[in-house]
C-alpha cells in the first residue's frame, strides 16, 4: 500500500470543492460590491445635488441685492458664513463677470470662477452642475450653480458645493465589510469542503485500500459498505467479486496443490519440456533419477545442467515432428543410462500441446527405474541358460564314458577309468540337482524348516571339520574362532544350518590361493548371532559384489567350475539365511580377500 | 524478430554440451568394456565415432558463423574462442576412447589380467574429471574447473604406479609381454584423456575470468586455491 495515494485523492477532492465555492463567493460578493458602489454612488450623489439644490435656491433671492448692490456687504456675509455652516455646505456668490462676491468658507479676494464649467453654465442662464478636485480645499467636491436674474437678465450666480469625501468614506467603510464578509465566506467554504470531501472520500479511501490488499492476494478481505448508495452499491460489487476471486484461487490452489502431491509422491520421473527444451515442470523423482541435485525450476534448459544424449536425440526426434493429429499419441520408448548413477532407466517421451492463448508444443518425459527389473530378466534368461549349460557340461562327460565303455575293445584300465568319470559327474550332476531343489523347496518354503534350538557354534565346527581335509589339500589354512560352550543360540534346522556354512566356507577355501588363510568366527551380538568367513584370497570386483549370490553367477566364466562348485553355494546361503529370519553381507577388496557375514536371530533365552 | 547472440550462444551450448554427453558416454563404454571384457560394447563406442567427428564439423562453423556474423566481445568473445578450442579436444578424446575400446576388443579374447583394481581405480577417476571438465563448462564454474586440473596430477601418479605394475609383471611373465602392451596403449590414451580434460579445465577458466592459464595453473591456483565455493 502506498500510504500517501488516499490522502492525496482527499486533498484532491476538497481543493476542488473548495475551488468552486470560492469561485461562488467571490463571484457573489464582486457583484454585491459592484452593484453596492454604483447604488451607494448614485443615492450619494442625488442627495448632495438635492441639498445643493435646496441651498443654491434659497440664496438665489438673497444674493439679488447682494449683486445689485456690487460692492462689500458685511451683513450679507455674515448671512452666508452662517448658511454655510448650517448646511454644511460652501457656497459662494459669483458676478457675471466671474468675480467672487463672496464666500462661505474663504476670504476674499478669491481667484476668477468665469472659467468654472458649472459657473459658465449658470452665467448662460442654465443650472450646472461639475465635480472635481477643488483647487482652494484640495478635496473632491460636487458644485452646483444656479443663474441669478434681475429683471430677465443674468446678473451673477450662486454655487453652493459640497465635498464627497463622506461618500468615500462610506465607500471605503462598505468594501470593507464585504471584504469581511468574503473572507468570512470563504473560511466558511474552505471548512465545508474539507468536511464534505472528508465525507465522500472516506469511503472511497477504504474501499480503494481494501482493493489493494485484495490486489496483494489477501483474498478474505471485504469491505464495509458506507456512504452514500453509489459507494454503498461499489462496496458490494467489490465483495462480490473478492468472493469469486477467492473461490477460483483456491480451487485453483487446491487443484495445484494436489498436482503437486501426485507428481511428488509417483515414483517415476516426470519433466514436461517446451519446445524450447526449458523445464515446464519437473518432479523430485525426475531428479533423482537423472542424478541432478534438485528440480530444475520451470524455465531453465535441461541441456543447461543436464548430458543425457540418448534422452536428448530422442527429445529431439520428438519435439522436430510436426504436430501429430489427437488420438495418434506418438510416444518413443528406450531404455537408456545417465551419467553417474549407473541406474537403467526406461524413458518414454510423448509430445504434447499444450493449450493456452496460444497453443505451444513440447514434450512429456516419463522416467522410471528399472535397473531391478532388468536384472531380474537379466537373471531369469541367464538362470535358464546356466542350467542348461551347467547339467550339459557332466552330462556330455558321462555320454562320453559311455560311449567308451560301450566300445568292446576297451581294457579294463581304461574301463575302470571312465566308469570313474562317469559316476563322477553323475555325482556332480546330482549334487547340481539337489542344490536346485534344495534352493526352489527354501524359496517356495515348502518344506517347513525344523525349528530346534541349536548352537551355531557347533554348527560351525561341524562344517570347518568336514572342510578341514579339503582345505588341508590345497595348502589353505583354515581356522575356527568359536566360543567352546555350546549353548543353544539360535533356533533353527540344524543340517540347513551346517550347509550353509559349509558351502561359505567351501567357497572361500575355492578362492584362496595356496598359502592363504581362511577364518571362520561365530560371536553373540545383543539380539544377533553372527557367523564371519573371512580370506585372504582373490577378492570379488566391486560390480560383481550384488550379484555373488546369484545362482550361477560367476565373477569370471570358467572360474570356480573346474573347482568343482555347482554355482549354486552362495545362493543356498543367502536363502538359508532368509528362511531363519537372517541375512547375509559380503564386503570385498579385490585382490586382498573377501568378508562374507551371516546374521541369524538370536534366541531369545525363555 | 531479429536473433540475438544470446540464443546463438545457447544453441552453441546446447551443440557442444551434446558432443560432451557423447564423448562421456563413449568413455564411459570403453571402460566398461575394457574392465568387463565386452567386445560388443567396444564395438559400439568405435561405430559411434563418426557421430562426434560430425558434431566437431558443425561446432566449428556454428563458431565461425558466430564470430563472423555476430562480432562478439568480451566474454562472449572467449566463450566462442573457448568452444572452439574444447570442440578439438572433445573430437580427441572421442578417438581416445575409441582407441581404449579397440585395446579392449583385443584383449577380451585373452586371458584377464592381473591390474584390475587399479585400472578400475584410474577409469573411474578420468571419467570424474571429464565429467567435472564438462560440468565446469556448462555451470561456467573456474573453481571446479580448477579442481579438475589438479586431479590430472593424482590420473598421473596411477598411470605411473600402472607402467610400473605391467613391467614387473612382463618381467615375471614375458609370454604375455603382447597383452600388457595392449593394456599399457589403453592406459596411455586413457592418460591423454585426462589430460585433455584438463585441456578443457583451462579453457572454461579462460572464458569465465578472462586470462590464459595454460602453462600457468599453479600461480593461478594459489589465487583461487583457499576459495571454497560457495
Amino acid at each position: 500500500m502506498t500510504g500517501a495515494g488516499p490522502i492525496v485523492n482527499l486533498d484532491r477532492l476538497s481543493l476542488r470543492l473548495f475551488a468552486s465555492f470560492a469561485g461562488l463567493i467571490l463571484v457573489i460578493v464582486a457583484a454585491v460590491a459592484l452593484w453596492g458602489e454604483i447604488r451607494v454612488r448614485r443615492f450619494y450623489a442625488h442627495e448632495v445635488e438635492r441639498r445643493l439644490e435646496v441651498a443654491a435656491a434659497l440664496l438665489i433671492e438673497r444674493s439679488e441685492s447682494a449683486l445689485a448692490h456690487a460692492g462689500p456687504d458685511p451683513a450679507f456675509d455674515a448671512h452666508l458664513g452662517q448658511l454655510g455652516r448650517l448646511t454644511r455646505l460652501r457656497l459662494t456668490v459669483i458676478r457675471d463677470d466671474g468675480v467672487v462676491l463672496a464666500d462661505s468658507e474663504s476670504p476674499l479676494p478669491i481667484a476668477n470662477h468665469a472659467d468654472r464649467p458649472e459657473v459658465r453654465l449658470a452665467l448662460g442662464g442654465q443650472p450646472g452642475t461639475d465635480q472635481r478636485r477643488s483647487s482652494t480645499t484640495g478635496q473632491r467636491t460636487h458644485y452646483l450653480a444656479l443663474p441669478v436674474r434681475s429683471a430677465g437678465r443674468v446678473i451673477g450666480c450662486v454655487r453652493a458645493s459640497a465635498p464627497l469625501d463622506d461618500m468615500e468614506g462610506a465607500l471605503a467603510e462598505l468594501r470593507t465589510s464585504l471584504v469581511l464578509v468574503g473572507a468570512l465566506a470563504l473560511g466558511a467554504g474552505l471548512l465545508l469542503a474539507g468536511l464534505l470531501a472528508r465525507r465522500l472520500a472516506s469511503p472511497l479511501e477504504n474501499m480503494a485500500r481494501e482493493a489493494e490488499a485484495l490486489g496483494e492476494g489477501d483474498l478474505a478481505r471485504r469491505v464495509a459498505p458506507r456512504g452514500p448508495v453509489e459507494t454503498r452499491a461499489l462496496a458490494r460489487a467489490l465483495n462480490t467479486m473478492a468472493a469469486r476471486l477467492q473461490q477460483r484461487v483456491e480451487s485453483e490452489r487446491t487443484a495445484r496443490g494436489e498436482l503437486e502431491a501426485i507428481l511428488g509422491g509417483m515414483a517415476e520421473g516426470v519433466v514436461a519440456l517446451d519446445a524450447a527444451e526449458q523445464v515446464l515442470l519437473m518432479n523430485a523423482a525426475a531428479a533423482r533419477l537423472l542424478g541432478l541435485e534438485e528440480p530444475l525450476a520451470a524455465g531453465s534448459p535441461l541441456w543447461r545442467v543436464l548430458r543425457f544424449p540418448e534422452l536428448e536425440r530422442e527429445l529431439r526426434a520428438v519435439l522436430a515432428r510436426p504436430e501429430a493429429g489427437p488420438g495418434t499419441p506418438d510416444v518413443r520408448s528406450f531404455d537408456a543410462t545417465p551419467q553417474g548413477n549407473g541406474r537403467t532407466l526406461a524413458i518414454s517421451i510423448a509430445p504434447l500441446s499444450i493449450e493456452g492463448l496460444e497453443t505451444r508444443r513440447g514434450a512429456v518425459v516419463l522416467l522410471s527405474d528399472v535397473t531391478t527389473t532388468r536384472r531380474l530378466d537379466q537373471m531369469r534368461s541367464d538362470f535358464v541358460a546356466n542350467v542348461s549349460h551347467e547339467l550339459r557340461t557332466p552330462l556330455t562327460a558321462i555320454m562320453g564314458a559311455l560311449e567308451i565303455l560301450a566300445e568292446p575293445s576297451t581294457d579294463e584300465a581304461t574301463e575302470a577309468r571312465f566308469v570313474e568319470i562317469a559316476a563322477r559327474n553323475a555325482a556332480r550332476l546330482k549334487a547340481i540337482v539337489n542344490d536346485l531343489l534344495d534352493l526352489s523347496s527354501l524359496e517356495a518354503q515348502s518344506e517347513s524348516l525344523a525349528r530346534a534350538p541349536l548352537s551355531t557354534s557347533a554348527a560351525l565346527r561341524n562344517a570347518a571339520a568336514a572342510l578341514a581335509g579339503a582345505a588341508q589339500k590345497k595348502g589353505v589354512q583354515l581356522e575356527v574362532e568359536a566360543p567352546r560352550s555350546s549353548r543353544a543360540d539360535v533356533l533353527g534346522d540344524e543340517s540347513r544350518l551346517e550347509q550353509c556354512f559349509t558351502n561359505l566356507l567351501a567357497n572361500a577355501i575355492q578362492y584362496t590361493p595356496a598359502g592363504g588363510r581362511v577364518t571362520a568366527r561365530a560371536r553373540s551380538l545383543e539380539d544377533e548371532v553372527e557367523v564371519v568367513v573371512e580370506d585372504t584370497g582373490i577378492g570379488i570386483p566391486a560390480t560383481a559384489l550384488p550379484r555373488v549370490f546369484e545362482r550361477f553367477y560367476r565373477v569370471d566364466r570358467g572360474r570356480g567350475r573346474d573347482t568343482g562348485g555347482t554355482g549354486l553355494g552362495l545362493a543356498l546361503v543367502k536363502h538359508i539365511a532368509l528362511a531363519h529370519g537372517g541375512r547375509v553381507d559380503v564386503a570385498s577388496e579385490e585382490g586382498h580377500g573377501s568378508v562374507f557375514t551371516v546374521r541369524l536371530p538370536r534366541r531369545s533365552e525363555a | 524478430m531479429k536473433p540475438l547472440i544470446e540464443d546463438d550462444l545457447a544453441a552453441l551450448t546446447r551443440q557442444v554440451m551434446h558432443m560432451g554427453g557423447l564423448v562421456e558416454q563413449a568413455l564411459d563404454r570403453s571402460l566398461k568394456a575394457l574392465l568387463e571384457r565386452d567386445r560388443a560394447l567396444a564395438r559400439e563406442v568405435i561405430d559411434g565415432d563418426a557421430v562426434i567427428d560430425r558434431l566437431e564439423n558443425e561446432i566449428e562453423e556454428r563458431c565461425l558463423d558466430v564470430l563472423a556474423l555476430r562480432q562478439p566481445v568480451a566474454r562472449d568473445l572467449r566463450y566462442v574462442t573457448g568452444i572452439l578450442k574444447i570442440d578439438s579436444d572433445l573430437e580427441r578424446m572421442a578417438d581416445l576412447a575409441g582407441n581404449i575400446a579397440e585395446r579392449a576388443e583385443i584383449l577380451a579374447e585373452v586371458p584377464p589380467l592381473p591390474f584390475r583394481p587399479d585400472v578400475t581405480r584410474m577409469a573411474a577417476l578420468v571419467k570424474r574429471m571429464v565429467r567435472d571438465g564438462l560440468d565446469s563448462l556448462q555451470r561456467l564454474d573456474a573453481q571446479l574447473a580448477f579442481r579438475t586440473w589438479q586431479a590430472d596430477q593424482e590420473a598421473d601418479r596411477l598411470y605411473r604406479e600402472l607402467i610400473g605394475q605391467a613391467i614387473q609383471f612382463m618381467r615375471e611373465h614375458p609370454e604375455r609381454l603382447g597383452d600388457v602392451m595392449h593394456l599399457v596403449g589403453a592406459l596411455r590414451n586413457l592418460e591423454r584423456l585426462a589430460d585433455h580434460a584438463t585441456n578443457i579445465a583451462e579453457d572454461v577458466i579462460f572464458v569465465v575470468q578472462g586470462r590464459i592459464v595454460r602453462h600457468h595453473m599453479r600461480e593461478f591456483g594459489a589465487e583461487v586455491g583457499g576459495v571454497r565455493p560457495g
